[in-house]
């Protein structure tokens, strides 16, 4: 077993301590210096506001200087803390993908497509921008699964945040003479919440930085019902999973109001599975990586979108593991009817 | 009168429609023509969307007939139609 040193040797370009071990002490780090920013702007504004009778704390100059070293103790950690919870299991490609989500909301709402050829498919444009490595088309992916840490560290943050700030005011409270006995006595408490949130957010993002990118390429874009493709599937990360799977999904969604309530209902009407594997461990240097058929049942409905409703056309990757969470991926795709159009000659 | 060919959805979303073909005759030429007897038109149908009969979705195209009477009172009367994509139909 290797102890972590708090310092290695820089050799060249090559990183000699462990990537996940500085990661895990960045946000340590970050989070301590939001909440210590927190804790000393919290103490600055009592000491101002509240009448003591021993100033421990400057109330002139001295007084903003400390407000401006708070509040840029927790602008930083705090920013810090959210880019680091962004930037864990992201590789470059990933990252790219997230970006471009905002050209995914053509699969949501009608576009300039619906004048074109085929009314009411999506064009599936943003889909094909990005060559794979194996075959023609690496597909971006839809939605993040870090909104488990995100909501952790929120919470964490938050709930300490809070602590500290009563802490304060226990403080100036012992200060004036005039202690505040049982919101003292309701600090330990606090503290013991406080603690879970904090070790809550920690397991949360050592379980995020070991799930790693998932990448799905496809040989051909958009998709004929009848017809086979090759996929190729890669799993970043150091996990073991139990299982995983890719799957062939077709969903349909409807929106509708219910009084004042606009309500968005989904059902997925039909599955077809591409891939099983079992027992798969995944480690940094052996991503797990396979090939697959991909066939679009010969009697399906096409990707259709209109205002208020859609079929929509998605390759999903799903793993189950432990003591890592369950995560699952989906990789939007556009199916074409039957029939397509014959292509324009520019001659 | 007016003649439409169009799509529309049903099932548990709100309806969306969307005609493909509309053509309105005016009381002029409804005096001209001979009601009576067949009135053809003709329309090139699109690629998509196809018919569709799912579980929250059904996706219907019709040639719908609207009549608009002297007294203020109006007529519709539609017939569904099946569009599906010519590879299917072999």
């Amino acid at each position: 077993m290797r102890l972590p040193k708090p310092w290695s040797k820089k050799r060249g370009k090559r990183i000699a301590g462990r990537a996940f071990s500085g990661t895990v002490g960045e946000a340590v780090f970050f989070a301590v210096l939001f909440l210590v920013g927190v804790f000393t702007l919290a103490l600055t504004v009592a000491q101002r506001w509240v009448p003591v009778s021993a100033l421990v704390l400057p109330t002139g100059l001295g007084f903003w200087i400390l407000i401006v070293l708070s509040l840029a103790l927790v602008v930083t950690g705090g920013v810090a803390l959210a880019f680091g919870i962004l930037q864990i299991g992201a590789s470059s490609e990933r990252r790219s993908a997230l970006a471009r989500r905002a050209g995914e909301l053509e699969l949501i709402r009608p576009s300039l497509a619906d004048g074109s050829v085929l009314p009411t498919v999506p064009r599936g444009a943003n889909l094909t921008d990005s060559p794979g490595m194996r075959l023609a088309y690496r597909l971006p992916s839809t939605g993040w699964p870090g909104w488990r840490l995100a909501s952790a560290a929120v919470l964490a943050l938050m709930w300490n945040g809070g602590w500290l700030v009563l802490l304060v005011v226990v403080i100036t409270g012992f200060q004036q003479g005039r202690p505040r006995w049982v919101l003292t006595g309701l600090l330990l408490p606090f503290a013991g919440v406080g603690v879970w949130a904090f070790r809550y957010f920690l397991a949360r993002f050592r379980e995020m930085s070991g799930l790693g990118a998932t990448i799905v390429e496809i040989s051909e874009h958009p998709l004929l019902p009848g017809h086979d493709y090759q996929g190729y599937v890669a799993q970043f990360g150091r996990m073991h999973l139990r299982k995983l799977q890719v799957e062939l999904i077709c969903e349909e969604e409807s929106t509708y109001r219910q009084g004042t309530d606009l309500r968005v209902e989904k059902k997925t009407i039909r599955c077809e599975k591409v891939l099983l594997d079992r027992g798969v461990t995944i480690d940094r240097q052996h991503p797990w990586e396979r090939e697959f058929a991909l066939k679009v049942p010969s009697d399906s409905m096409h990707s259709f979108r209109s205002p208020h409703n859609a079929v929509r056309w998605k390759v999903v990757v799903t793993g189950e593991a432990r003591p890592w969470p369950s995560f699952c991926q989906s990789f939007p795709v556009v199916v074409q009817p039957g029939s397509t159009p014959p292509r324009r000659s520019p001659r | 009168m007016e003649t439409s060919v169009l799509w529309y959805t049903e099932g548990k979303g709100e309806e969306d429609l969307q005609v493909h073909h509309f053509e309105r005759l005016g009381a002029a030429e409804l005096l001209i023509r001979q009601l009576s007897e067949d009135q053809p038109f003709a329309t090139r149908l699109p690629y998509s969307p196809l018919s569709y009969d799912g579980q929250l979705l059904r996706i219907r195209w019709c040639v719908r007939l609207r009549i608009f009477l002297a007294g203020g009172d109006e007529l519709m009367a539609q017939q569904l139609f099946c569009l599906t994509a010519p590879d299917a139909r072999r």
